[in-house]
């Protein structure tokens, strides 16, 4: 069977295959086409057949759909008016198939009546058909025209927020872009601040902070963002702080400056930036550096200490000296005329004068020995058993002689035996003679009329005691508390350095002893005590009462 | 006026040297010396004893020496002075204009001490008197040799 329909459609268009096709239909059972619809002429048979057989086809397809699409828009408002057209045009397509459809069917069994049936249907139809579509051409092609528009334009309108879109999308990928690269420069950034030793810190114009390396949150732990400068680190409220922060703020100008942090006793030296926030704070710790610059301070201060007892006892040695060698030169100077003039003096006149030039040379001797032991560092000396109260002496002598030329008395009550104390004398001689400087310095300084320094040695408990007491101005309470501190000075500018009774105080607290101001007396009095040796018996002793 | 009818006064808190200088007046045949061992003493023996001449040291306790030629001035005693010092201790202007004559320098040599004691003597009270400087000669004798 299907092998002979394919042979039929192969074979159609050829008047020789059509007879060919004929007999095959024939040979199926089929009756052979009216002679006269054949035409005698099997091409134009077929022709009619395949041509009428395709438009009766196309016909119920075109029908289908437009009953199809009046069903689908029956409810749309703008078509529901023209539902009809497509109706009377669908019937009338359908009718026109059926007669196409029967001019086939016609040719092998003809069904005239059925066939003029379904044309008068057609006529019928396209009469109502044509009636409806010329009434209602006009106003379907402006509708048409206004629909295209309005597609045009929605079209347009949806082209349009096709480009807003693509180009929000681009922005929103360009800012994703964005902030991935400035969340890595934020990394990078956050990398290198917190690789630094420096505390870094931000703050707006109202003092809050804005920003805050891991430095600076470890060097200070109440560390919050948004929160007071002031508030978070109360350390940093001193008043030079602040004074330096506002000022660097409202001047907005680049500054630096050295401030101690207290919680953390560290040194820290400050850098302001202004920016447009409000301040930008590097900080690095110069303790190191500070300490450095303190211990070499100290050791200049020892030296300028030294320079100047150096000089105070420079100015008295000439008159402590020239008095002796004055003395030796005219006693010898009066023996060498007498010579000279050859009047030979008594026995007991030259050993008079022979006995003053030793006596006196003796004397001068002691008060260089004295400035030897000023001038040197004893620290590495031995301990030995000394006699203090002669230590005393001689550095009473030395300062006799700037005491006499500033009208001050200087007391001495040294002629107590005391027993012997372990003790390096020249250290000891040191303290002492810091003790009578200071002592001496207060009373230059006073307008009292009252010019003395009393100085004596004496036991108490188990010590022997070294007491110098002045008649200065005394020193007030705030100035006790802090005056062995070292560079603490209440002597005027140029007059001292403030390391002395630091220094003394080491001295005597490494011997053993102490160095003490005593409180509530009148007159300014320190005590040095040094303790007396278990195995050593006084020679003579008193037992010192407390001034 | 020779040393033998002066009477000096030797002001100096070195005991030894009052006792070095009272000798060599008294060789000399001073009969009179006042020794002193400070400005107080000094002023206190001025007041009771009449003193042709007056060697007083630079550097004494309490009232030292400059102090005592400004008191003598003020009290208006008309008496010489020589003033001892030693080194370089001193400002000359100063003492030259409170009217001091002759500055002597330690050490010093007996024959030198009594050169100077003489020459000073030798020159009138009047035009010696203490706060008129303008009118003395001055002189300085050098330390000896």
């Amino acid at each position: 069977m299907s092998d002979s329909i394919s042979l039929v459609i192969l074979t159609g268009l050829r008047a020789d295959l059509g007879f060919t096709a004929i007999k095959i239909l024939t040979t199926l059972g089929i009756p052979s086409p009216h002679p006269y619809c054949s035409l005698e002429t099997p091409v134009l048979l077929w022709t009619n057949v395949i041509m009428d057989t395709l438009i009766a086809a196309s016909y119920a397809i075109v029908f289908s759909c437009l009953i199809w699409m009046a069903a689908t828009l029956r409810n749309v408002t703008e078509f529901s008016r023209y539902l009809w057209i497509f109706i009377s045009f669908g019937l009338f397509i359908v009718a026109c198939g059926g007669t196409h459809l029967m001019d086939v069917l016609n040719l092998w069994s003809p069904q005239l009546g059925v066939a003029a049936t379904i044309r008068i249907s057609c006529a019928i139809a396209s009469v109502p058909t044509a009636i409806v579509f010329a009434k209602m051409t006009p106003s379907l092609t402006r509708n048409i025209s206004s629909f295209v528009e309005v597609l045009a334009t929605t079209q347009e309108q949806r082209d349009a927020a096709q480009g807003a879109l693509t180009a929000s999308e681009a922005i929103a990928i360009e800012r994703r872009k964005a902030a991935k690269e400035i969340a890595v420069a934020n990394e990078q950034l956050n990398a290198v601040m917190n690789s630094t030793s420096e505390c870094i810190l931000q703050i707006d114009h109202e003092w809050a902070i804005l920003y805050g390396n891991r430095e600076a949150i470890s060097v200070l732990p109440d560390f919050r963002l948004g929160s007071s400068l002031w508030e978070c680190f109360p350390a940093l409220s001193s008043k030079t702080v602040k004074q330096e922060l506002r000022s660097a703020m409202q001047n907005r100008s680049e500054g630096s400056f050295e401030s101690y942090y207290e919680p953390s006793g560290r040194w820290y030296e400050v850098h302001t930036f202004p920016t447009r926030q409000g301040l930008s704070l590097f900080s690095s710790d110069i303790t190191a550096g500070k300490q450095l610059e303190e211990l070499l301070s100290r050791e200049r201060a020892i030296k300028e200490q030294h320079i100047e007892s150096m000089s105070h006892l420079a100015g008295g040695l000439a008159h402590e000296i020239s008095n002796p060698l004055a003395i030796i030169h005219a006693r010898a100077s009066d023996l060498q005329e007498l010579a000279a003039a050859q009047q030979l003096p008594s026995a007991a006149k030259v050993e008079a004068s022979c006995a003053g030039i030793v006596r006196t040379a003796e004397r001068a001797i002691r008060i260089l020995r004295g400035l030897k032991g000023l001038s040197r560092d004893a620290t590495n000396d031995p301990m030995e058993l000394f006699d203090v109260g002669s230590i005393c002496r001689e550095s009473a002598d030395l300062q006799s002689s700037r005491c006499v030329r500033h009208q001050i008395e200087l007391r001495t009550d040294l002629e107590l035996e005391v027993p012997l104390v372990f003790c390096r004398d020249v250290q000891i001689g040191q303290i002492v003679s810091n003790l009578l400087n200071n002592a001496f310095d207060a009373i230059v300084q006073s307008e009292s009329t009252e010019r003395w320094i009393s100085i004596s040695v004496g036991t108490r408990e188990s010590n022997v005691y070294v007491r110098v007491v002045d008649s200065g101005t005394g020193i007030s309470q705030d100035d006790r508390d802090r005056i062995m501190e070292p560079f603490f000075t209440t002597k005027m500018p140029g007059f001292g350095t403030g390391v002395g009774l630091s220094l003394s105080r080491a001295i005597a607290n490494d011997h053993g002893g102490s160095l003490t101001l005593f409180d509530g007396v009148t007159n300014t009095t320190f005590e040095l005590l040094l303790p007396i040796p278990k195995s050593s018996e006084p020679t003579r002793s008193s037992q010192g009462e407390v001034p | 006026m020779t040393i033998a009818d002066a009477s000096i006064m030797i002001v100096d808190d070195e005991p030894e040297l009052v006792e070095i200088f009272t000798a060599w007046l008294e060789g000399a045949s001073c009969k009179r010396v006042v020794p002193a061992d400070c400005g107080k003493t000094a002023l206190t023996l001025l007041g009771s004893t009449r003193v042709d001449l007056l060697v007083t040291d630079i550097n004494m306790p309490g009232i030292d020496g400059i102090t005592l030629i400004r008191n003598i001035a003020k009290d208006g005693v008309r008496t010489p002075v020589i003033i001892v010092v030693s080194g370089q201790n001193y400002n000359e202007t100063e003492l030259r204009q409170i009217g001091v004559r002759t500055i002597l320098r330690k050490p010093v040599r007996r024959t030198e001490f009594l050169a100077v004691i003489e020459d000073a003597l030798s020159i009138g009270a009047e035009r010696d008197s203490i706060g008129h400087p303008n009118q003395l000669e001055q002189s300085t004798i050098p330390p000896s040799a």
